[in-house]
């Protein structure tokens, strides 16, 4: 053992090629058989379609819904006309992987209404998500500044959620805010969806 | 490169290594009776390639075990196909074992200096078949639950030791989340790391001691590459055919009706339910002639049959090398393995023949509760795949609240004694699974209860007497029954021409207008609306039937049920509570007893829950793949 000295007799040259051939593609494709067999389970998060977490649709079997949903989050007059934003839970059906789970906090989201109130101008209210864009963090909203601030990285954005100062490459990212109902029963839904952190431009996940 | 190769084979020392791997002797040249060994390390690192997909897709809790095992089988991309690799493999890895073994008995490959070798081999085969018991349990469907428990169960039997050593094992007295996360941590982490390392001491006193070369020598002396490799690598890809052919087995005869992932690799049965014991449960084939063993040593104390004997047996292969050292002894190895194995195989045969022969009452009770488990993981894959999807309590809820499944089961239990549920003779309508007979029938038959058909069926003259309805109940001779031969019979005998029709259609209606009022589903009736309406209003006029029922705000309580959205959810949950209510039957009630009298009561008879589903299924509210919304009767 251990000495390559394996005298071949002579004209078995191309005999011995084959077999190292024959025994190089068998081997090779016999090793690749599991890897196969497991390719698609493990790039399975690559596949659309199967999208989990918030964005994905309540339908199992994983057709994911293209694009956000609207999440009612509270009555209109939850919300103080000209007044500071505030925090609520984004609660939803949630489904990860194989579970469906009913009315879940999905996210967290600021709302502010930006009108004067009184039922002159039509009431709007802006939407951002409290998810710090640049590592993921949640934001909090300091009176005394009239600013969003980042715990984490020191990140800060201005009330309209445009940058002020920090590491965070993006302002706060805002959602598509839908005003459904009169008067008491008006309440405000916001087209909730997540956003790739870290990165300059808005890109949704999922 | 070639500098590369110097640079890190002076680090390494790599080339004296590969030297060693691939120029190892081959006394009296490759032969394929060497690819044994070969293709059980193959075998074992498809399991752990494919076992370490599994293990990131695994979730081992008694929540959501089944549910992820049916994840990867049926919603991840080619799941099938990893769980039936990582299945069936294991399966080829016992019998190229059994190969293997057998082959190194008759070579006498067990004599000196390799009798530790020999044992080595030995320990190997327990290991795997070790993951072969834990693997069973993981996907905590039915029959890996039930078998598991009878496995873990002898575990107690071990002397002194024995239930100590079983709590280790379960994490605890009982079933539950320690149980799998022990079993994986076996399977996926200790079992493993043990078969590699024996695996490395048995493959490194194999170069040790050298290939054992079968006498006579055919060939010249040759070395590992690339002769023996090929040999290897060509049966390494048969039995990597093979188990992909395993899997796909079922391909060509597939059920259009069922999924496809259901009929491809590995059964996945339904969730495993420790309420409900499943008869079926058999271990894995290659331990069934165990399993049969078990019966003809049923005589002994259980302990002989679980222990003693596999033990014994387990001892006298070890002792083979000694045993190998007499004269004949060798031959008496050779011979004892092959009994041994003949022995197994005809155990097996004959589990196998007792089950299935479908002649005796067990086979047909063994195969009766095959096709139900079978049922079962169907509908349990159905539901999963439902919109409303699994609930985090887990599949197991999904199973035991679908009125589909256990309405047949409350119903045979509460129920059957006397209703039947079967369609009327003469017709074929719906799912004949969910029809069940009562043996002697002394009420009425409650197939499609409510239903324009069936309320149609109690104006009828012919039918009104009959078992299907009052026939054999004390009703038989009361006043619907009088009402309906008498008064409606008349009519119908006196009425001509546009009038009779015009009768027989308002009898129509009414039956309409109880099944609209009911909310069963109806399918496309035309005029609903129209017929309704003229239905209700028949109910007051033309028939009267306010002189006894209460219908709406007309009639009063008392002398006969209320008709009040009859056979609804609501009215069927009352009825069912309390049938001798005033609303209903009062004290004419004949034999039904009240199975909830005092609502949320723990000691009705029916809890609220199963009240809610024995109602969901007679009015034949359950969730069908196929079709999310099916027209049924009128």
């Amino acid at each position: 053992m251990g000495d390559n000295t394996s005298t071949k007799p002579a004209g078995a040259e191309r005999r011995s090629f084959l077999v190292r051939l024959g025994a190089a593609v068998c081997g090779g494709l016999a090793a690749v058989f599991p890897f196969a067999a497991g390719w698609g389970v493990a790039t399975n998060p690559w596949r659309r379609g199967k999208a989990n977490g918030p964005n994905a649709g309540g339908v199992a079997g994983g057709q994911g819904a293209v694009g956000p949903r609207f999440v009612r989050i509270c009555p209109l007059s939850a919300l103080e006309a000209g007044g500071a934003p505030r925090a609520f839970p984004v609660i939803a059906d949630s489904a990860d992987a194989w579970t469906r789970m009913p009315n879940q906090r999905i996210g967290m989201i600021f709302l502010q209404r930006t009108d004067k109130g009184g039922g002159k101008e039509k009431p709007q209210v802006v939407a951002f998500h409290a998810v710090c864009p640049h590592l993921g963090c949640f934001v909090e909203f300091n009176h005394d500044q009239q600013r969003f601030e980042c715990p984490c990285h020191k990140s800060a954005f201005h009330a309209d959620g445009t940058k002020d100062f920090g590491p965070s490459l993006r302002g706060l990212d805002s959602l598509v805010v839908k005003i459904e109902g009169a008067g008491v029963e008006a309440a405000v839904s916001v087209a909730f969806q997540n956003f790739q952190a870290g990165i300059a431009e808005r890109k949704p996940v999922g | 490169m070639k500098a590369f190769r110097d640079w890190l084979d002076h680090r390494t020392g790599y080339r004296a290594f590969v030297q060693d791997a691939l120029y190892e002797h081959v006394p009296g040249g490759a032969r394929w009776r060497y690819v044994w060994g070969s293709t059980l390390a193959f075998c074992f690192f498809v399991q752990v390639v494919t076992g370490f997909v599994l293990w990131a897709a695994y979730s081992p809790s008694t929540h959501t075990a089944w549910e992820s095992v049916y994840y990867i089988q049926h919603q991840m991309a080619a799941g099938w196909l990893l769980r039936g690799a990582h299945h069936i493999t294991a399966h080829t890895m016992v019998v190229l074992m059994a190969i293997h073994f057998v082959q190194v008995v008759i070579d006498g490959a067990y004599r000196a200096p390799r009798e530790i070798n020999f044992w080595l081999g030995l320990v190997l085969m327990q290991i795997v078949l070790g993951l072969a018991l834990t693997g069973y349990l993981l996907p905590w469907d039915q029959k890996g639950y039930w078998a598991t428990r009878v496995a873990t169960n002898m575990i107690a039997l071990v002397p002194i030791v024995g239930e100590s050593l079983q709590k280790l094992v379960l994490g605890g007295e009982n079933y539950g989340h320690h149980t799998l996360t022990r079993f994986f941590a076996l399977h996926a982490g200790v079992l493993p790391s043990l078969l590699a390392v024996f695996m490395g001491l048995h493959l490194a006193l194999f170069r040790r001691h050298g290939l054992t070369a079968r006498e006579p020598k055919r060939a010249p002396d040759t070395t590992f590459w690339p002769e023996q490799v090929f040999r290897d690598a060509v049966a390494c890809l048969a039995v990597a055919m093979v188990v992909l052919v395993l899997v796909l087995r079922n391909y060509p005869a597939a059920d259009p009706h069922l999924p496809l992932a259901s009929q491809l690799g590995a059964e996945l049965g339904a969730p495993a339910n420790p309420a409900e014991a499943y008869s079926a449960a058999r271990p894995e084939i290659y331990f069934l002639f165990l399993f049969q063993s078990l019966k003809y040593l049923e005589v002994f104390p259980p302990i002989v049959g679980a222990i003693i004997v596999p033990g014994l047996v387990m001892l006298s292969l070890f002792a083979m090398p000694f045993v190998g050292r007499w004269r004949l002894g060798h031959r008496f190895n050779v011979v004892w393995t092959c009994a041994l194995l003949f022995g197994a195989g005809i155990l097996t045969v004959l589990a196998w023949r007792e089950d299935h022969n479908g002649t005796t009452a067990e086979s047909q009770h063994y195969l009766a509760a095959v096709a139900d488990a079978d049922r079962e993981a169907e509908r349990a894959v159905e539901l999963a795949g439902s919109p409303g999807g699994i609930p985090p309590t887990g599949a197991l809820t999904l199973l035991q609240s679908d009125p589909k499944l256990q309405g047949p089961r409350l119903f045979r239990q509460h129920c059957a004694a006397c209703h039947s549920h079967t369609p009327p003779q003469g017709t074929v309508s719906g799912d004949l699974a969910q029809a069940i007979a009562a043996e002697k029938p002394t009420a009425a038959n409650l197939w499609r209860f409510g239903s324009v058909a069936w309320v149609r069926g109690i104006l009828d003259a012919e039918q009104v007497a009959s078992a299907h309805y009052f026939g054999n109940t004390a009703f038989g001779e009361g006043e619907m029954v009088d009402f309906v031969k008498t008064t409606i019979g008349e009519q119908l005998k006196e009425r001509k021409g546009e009038e009779l029709a015009n009768y027989k259609q308002a009898m129509d209606d009414i039956a309409l207008a109880l099944a609209v009022d009911s909310g069963l589903p109806l399918g496309r009736v035309l005029d609903i609306e129209k017929r309704a309406k003229a239905g209700r209003m028949a109910m007051l006029d033309v028939f009267a039937c306010v002189d006894c029922h209460k219908v709406g705000d007309q009639g009063e309580l008392g002398s006969a049920p209320d008709l009040t959205g009859y056979a609804s959810r609501e009215w069927l949950t009352a009825f069912l509570s309390n049938p001798a209510d005033e609303r209903f039957y009062g004290e004419k009630n004949d034999h039904m007893p009240a199975f909830a009298p005092h609502p949320g009561d723990p000691a009705n008879q029916l809890s609220v829950e199963d009240l809610a589903i024995l109602v969901a299924w007679l009015r034949t509210e359950w969730y069908e793949q196929n079709d999310a919304n099916p027209p049924r009767l009128p």
